[in-house]
């Protein structure tokens, strides 16, 4: 029972980690594209690839030098996508959470 | 809007974008952008051309909220920024507590707990920044 909860529970894990990381690869596309930013896509995949957020703060730093422009950006879409984030990466923790307390305590 | 003003104001000065830009010490496809509402000039650039060009300072922004909310936007992020460095900061000590601290069962859990919600807050940071 409790091999099938947390084989459950991986599967789920995996799945959002994948809706997390294409909804933020989204987002950096619009960011990228309102700011002209050269390479987009490989900064994309750097930035949002990475596990441990290096990659999207250099993306942060490195984007400075390009200011947004008013009219490419998509200012709705940019925060429908953050929220499509957010809620992603709390379906993330919650699971992860979840993983850590069968493990631990589920004997 | 501020672009077509600036625009205006420049050419009743008889400035080219190349002098205005040197005198700004910006490029001049940033005199550009800023005509064409590309982009917004920030505040101490705005003062300059409001001198630059005798314009004042209230028929300048009046005109234009789009400018004010750059502003506000660009300020919102300076101040994430510091939030983002001191849960960074936090980070770095939880982590090292969890190290160092690990003979304590509970404790640790609880350290590994608040460092969970310190990774959360510093990504909701970094995605308010996006």
């Amino acid at each position: 029972m409790q091999v099938w909860l947390l084989l459950g529970l991986l599967v789920a894990l995996l799945v959002a980690i994948l809706m997390l990381t294409w909804q933020l690869q989204q987002l950096l596309k619009v960011d990228a594209m309102a700011r002209q930013l050269p390479h987009p896509t490989f900064w994309r995949l750097i930035a949002g690839g990475t596990q441990n957020g290096a990659g999207l703060l250099g993306y942060l730093i490195l984007r400075r030098r390009w200011p947004v422009q008013a009219v490419l950006d998509q200012p709705r879409k940019r925060q429908q996508l953050k929220i499509s984030v957010l809620a992603a990466f709390a379906v993330v923790v919650g699971l992860g959470v979840a993983v850590l307390v069968v493990l631990l305590f589920g004997a | 809007m501020i672009g077509e003003q600036l625009q205006q104001a420049r050419q009743a000065r008889q400035l080219s974008q190349e002098q205005v830009a040197e005198q700004l010490a910006v490029s001049r496809q940033t005199i550009s952008n800023w005509e064409t509402e590309k982009s917004y000039p920030d505040i101490e650039r705005v003062l300059r051309l409001a001198e630059l060009y005798q314009l004042s300072l209230d028929e300048l922004l009046r005109r234009d909220p789009q400018l004010i909310h750059a502003w506000q936007v660009a300020s919102d992020q300076v101040k994430l920024g510091r939030y983002l460095a001191v849960l960074l900061g936090l980070n770095l000590l939880l982590t090292l507590g969890i190290l160092y601290l690990n003979a304590f069962f509970w404790l640790t859990v609880s350290l590994f707990l608040g460092l969970v919600v310190c990774v959360s807050g510093c990504f909701y940071v970094l995605i308010k920044l996006i």
